[in-house]
């Protein structure tokens, strides 16, 4: 016996996986029979443990077979119950699916945006060993630098095994045979293809041949250019395009997906070499400073990025000693990756924690959701284990309808994400890096799909996994009331308010954000910001002596001067000297001090600027105490002061008519002015004085004019440029002008975009919370229709019921309330970076949440508690 | 479960395998089932084939199966007998005159006499 069984044990194992144990016993008797038949005539297999096992492994086979069809029709039964299921309470399954998907899409298209924007790797390979070089002031960074600096890099920086410049965002002018459109164009250094480590898929790039001055003219085109402009044509290379009026050779196309410059909303169409001239390699006799181009390098393997910052930083220094006009202004270097989403990363994580809230919110209301169903469905539970159900035939036949439930969810978010992404990443402000490349991300989708699926699930399978324990008998008996056990309860309770709470951080977030950005927006920037239009000339004069050039230029100015004022729509023109215009960068700094003697003072670090007697009506500055510079001023020691300097100097007199030493020379204060806010309502500005400027003054670069427009900018701009034009000597780089309100509304773009955001997610979730409450509310109604009925019929009015209702909705919202807002009070610390003008904590925004949420859970239990109102007593008690 | 209105199309084995267990009577389970198509047509037939086909027929409801008690002869294992249930002889019978229909006529020697 013992011989036998060991030899059918591994056989029995078999059986019973394939038929179970019942069916397996008897199909191994069968086999066993057999054999035993066999022995007795003499027939014996060879190997009997063989010859089992053989057969067994047939007829395991031959059952797996058969079982297919029956599991296919087995899912398809469970299929139609689950249907059944979902359409015996549409509203619930209704609202359990839109809930469903608007968090997954919610989640999905923000997940996907941060993370291709801000988590991703660049399309380029080994893109962690980029870095971009960046110049930086005392007060902030900017991205461009002069063509003098690229050059000094490249001579003097070993890290960088190669370094390249580049400048983009202006169109060329393209034609090809009749057709001729502007197109966004790169102009860039050959070198830039080995920074990036691309090169054209067809043909070759551009060469040092091309960065030679009157060398052979070509371009290199973008992929999607010469799909669109020429049909993929694959002979391309060779043939000619007319650029800005000249022939060029097109050389070859760039692959798809290397689009540059990096993220931005439209990358460049074509790609042309960066032609030096002589003034741009090193700085002429009484040349000033142009800056124009953006320098991207890849390190070395085996150098450090803190190596070439220090050799950037010598680099920079050397011409820093060599030109007065640099100023304090160095370059640093930082990695690309970071550089990129330097501005943006904070807010982005925000907006991240602020949709993970949303998804939760969804999760939680879905899990009620499917508690308040599987409470009404409990006497059906109940019919069906009196039946003789299994505990694990309820649970599977509640699995199937919380799953079905997340497929039809799933399919219908997905659809909603697509569409939502493509509104996202049109709404997306300018420059988010990397904004055409966001996609769904499957991932994600996946991610945010299972989170909500999950608790659907679960939340829809514990109730029937308990169904089958609780006294049927008095399920029956009882009607639906008896169902709503205590543990229900707790749980319904207990998610009701866990929702509540998530919707009151979220909604902190959201009006401290929306606060902040109002804030800014509104804030004073000490000058007007509207029709200001800034404009830089760079004259470039060939072969004169330094003397002819000062006069050259002044006599350009003057000139300017007198053709701005001419065109019509312009109001003022002033000049500003030593300086950018205010929300650019700022100039150098200089002491300034009260004189020696008892009055003495530390000396205070102020930024200067020489300014013209027009620039206070052109920059609409305030005038706060004394006045402005006049034209009698010129050439005299006066100084204007700004309310910061004069505080910090003066105290609460008056600083007017005092003397004091800028620098070392002593000078009168004449008036005092309004703070300039020079890179926006962030800026913590330092004290600014204002020093005459004359045409006639010994003071060089050339100065930026400052214009006062009377009309609209974008209506005045053309005409001045056209005004500009012919005033300059050939040869000249091209004059630059910014819009002042252009420049504001790119500044805070990003703020504006993430304030929109969330609000969209505040309202979001809102709705989905109100929503979560009225079906949670009415359900518990319907459970309590009996209870109702009793109420009524002993005494209980109307409104009392209703009252009931609200209260014990009420009831939940509070408790939800009180968590929320301390788990905000807790968090408020991670807020504090990304606010301005708003502390975390402020009590008005908290209580405004508090009544908002307070009036849509009020509105939200409204609808059932009116419900419970006009329950008539006796329906209820047949029940 | 087969509908009332007709008696669902045999094939050619579940007819056999069919016969066999109307044959058997109470004796009916898969060895002797199968020991019996083999003794009477004479042709080789595989266990895994029976098996199958007689998981299909209970499928199809013309069989029913119980679980007999268990014997010290088979190592204590109980057998499954197979019975043919009112449809099932609904189906052979159809079956049977379907081909009867089909040969009249035909010059075709065969053993079928008792139907």
């Amino acid at each position: 016996m013992s011989r036998r069984s060991s030899m059918l044990r591994p056989t029995e194992r078999l059986l019973r996986i394939a038929l179970g144990s019942a069916q397996a016993a008897t199909v191994l008797g069968d086999l066993q029979e057999e054999l035993d038949a066999r022995i007795a005539t003499g027939q014996a297999p060879t190997f009997p443990r063989i010859w089992l096992l053989g057969h067994a492994a047939a007829l395991a086979a031959a059952a797996c077979w058969t079982s297919v069809p029956r599991v296919i029709r087995a899912a398809g039964y469970s299929m139609r119950d689950a249907i059944r299921g979902l359409r015996a309470s549409p509203r619930t399954t209704a609202l359990a699916i839109l809930i469903l998907t608007l968090g997954m899409s919610a989640a999905t298209v923000t997940f996907s945006v941060v993370d291709h924007v801000v988590l991703r790797p660049l399309p380029f390979p080994d893109d962690h060993r980029l870095v971009a070089v960046y110049g930086t002031t005392s007060r902030g960074r900017t991205r461009i630098v002069s063509p003098q600096d690229y050059f000094a890099f490249r001579a003097g920086v070993p890290a960088f095994e190669h370094v390249a410049a580049w400048t983009a965002g202006g169109t060329s002018t393209v034609r090809i045979g009749d057709i001729v459109e502007e197109v966004p164009a790169l102009v860039a250094t050959a070198s830039l293809f080995d920074v990036l480590r691309v090169r054209p898929m067809i043909g070759r790039s551009f060469g040092p041949d091309h960065e030679r001055s009157g060398g052979p003219k070509a371009v290199v085109l973008s992929h999607a250019f010469w799909q669109r402009r020429f049909g993929a044509d694959p002979s391309i290379a060779g043939r000619t395009i007319v650029v800005e009026g000249n022939v060029h050779e097109i050389l070859g196309v760039m692959p798809p997906g290397a689009e540059f410059p990096i993220g931005v909303a439209e990358p460049a169409e074509i790609w042309r070499p960066y032609v030096p001239r002589p003034q741009d390699v090193a700085y002429l006799r009484g040349q000033g400073r142009a800056w124009f181009l953006q320098v991207l390098a890849r390190l070395r393997d085996d150098a450090t990025i803190e190596q070439a910052a220090t050799q950037v930083d010598a680099a920079t220094a050397a011409l820093a000693a060599q030109h007065a006009f640099y100023g304090q202004w160095r370059a640093r270097v930082d990695w690309l990756r970071d550089a990129l989403v330097v501005d943006v990363r904070g807010w982005m994580l925000l907006v991240l924690g602020a949709v993970s809230l949303v998804l939760a919110v969804a999760c939680v209301n879905v899990a009620n959701l499917q508690l308040a169903r599987s409470a009404v469905r409990a006497r059906d539970f109940a019919v069906r284990a009196s039946l003789g159900a299994t505990r694990g035939q309820l649970v599977h036949a509640m699995l199937v309808e919380s799953l079905l439930l997340s497929v039809i969810a799933g399919a219908a978010g997905l659809l909603v994400s697509v569409w939502a992404l493509d509104v996202v990443k049109s709404a997306l402000p300018d420059g988010i890096s990397r904004a055409s490349q966001i996609a769904l991300d499957g991932r994600i989708a996946a991610a945010a799909f299972a989170a909500a699926a999950m608790s659907g699930i679960v939340f829809g399978i514990v109730p029937a996994w308990q169904a089958s324990r609780t006294d049927i008998i008095g399920i029956l008996k009882a009607g639906t009331s008896a169902a709503s056990g205590p543990a229900r309860r707790t749980w319904r309770s207990g998610l009701l308010i866990a929702q509540v709470g998530l919707m009151v951080v979220l909604l902190v977030a959201t009006s401290l954000l929306v606060a902040s950005f109002v804030r800014i927006m509104g804030a004073d920037l000490g000058f007007a910001r509207t029709n200001l239009v800034g404009i830089r000339v760079f004259p470039v004069w060939r072969g004169l002596t330094a003397a002819d050039r000062s006069s050259r230029s002044r006599e350009l100015f003057r000139q300017s001067k007198l053709a701005l004022e001419a065109v019509p729509g312009v109001a003022h023109v002033g000049y500003l000297a030593g300086a950018e215009l205010p929300l650019h960068d700022t100039s150098a700094t200089m002491n300034l001090q009260r004189p020696g003697g008892p009055d003495a003072s530390a000396p205070l670090e102020v930024e200067f600027r020489r300014a013209s007697e027009d620039y206070l009506e052109a920059a609409g500055l305030r005038v706060v105490d004394g006045r402005w510079l006049r034209e009698t001023d010129r050439d005299t020691a006066v100084v204007v002061l700004d309310q910061i300097a004069a505080a910090r100097l003066f105290g609460a007199s008056s600083a007017v008519g005092r003397t004091v030493l800028v620098g070392d020379a002593p000078a009168q204060v004449i008036g005092v002015v309004s703070t300039v806010r020079f890179e926006g309502p962030e800026d913590d500005p330092r004290p600014q004085i204002h020093l005459p400027w004359s045409l006639q003054g010994a003071q060089g670069g050339s100065p930026m004019i400052v214009v006062r427009t009377s009309r609209p900018p974008s209506e005045v701009v053309p005409a001045m440029s056209t005004a500009l034009t012919p005033l300059l000597p050939a040869g000249s780089p091209p004059t630059l002008i910014t819009v002042m309100d252009d420049l504001y509304r790119e500044l805070t773009a990003d703020r504006r975009f993430a304030a929109g955001l969330m609000t969209a997610f505040g309202v979001l979730a809102l709705l989905i919370g109100a929503a979560g409450i009225y079906s949670v509310m009415s359900s518990i109604v319907a459970l309590q229709t009996r209870e109702i009925g009793i109420r009524c019929a002993l005494g209980a009015t109307r409104s009392r019921i209703a009252s009931l209702v609200l209260s014990e909705a009420g009831r939940h919202v509070a408790v939800g309330l009180a968590i929320g807002l301390a788990a905000a009070w807790a968090v408020s610390g991670i807020f504090a970076s990304l606010v301005f003008g708003v502390t975390p904590t402020e009590p008005a925004l908290y209580l405004i949440v508090v009544a908002v949420l307070a009036l849509v859970a009020l509105a939200a239990a409204w609808l059932p508690a009116r419900r419970a109102a006009r329950v008539d007593p006796i329906v209820a008690l047949r029940e | 479960m087969t509908r009332r209105a007709s008696a669902p199309v045999l094939g050619e084995f579940e007819l056999v395998v069919l016969l066999a267990v109307l044959g058997l009577g109470d004796d009916a389970y898969p060895v002797t089932i199968r020991n019996a198509i083999e003794a009477r047509t004479g042709r080789q037939v595989s266990r895994p084939a029976v098996f199958i086909t007689l998981e299909r027929l209970e499928d199809k409801g013309l069989v029913s199966s119980r679980y007999g008690d268990p014997t010290p002869v088979r190592g204590g294992r109980a057998k499954r007998f197979f019975r043919a249930t009112p449809s099932g002889v609904r189906a052979v019978q159809a079956s049977l005159d379907a081909v009867s229909a089909m040969t009249e006529g035909l010059p075709l020697k065969t053993k079928l006499k008792h139907l």
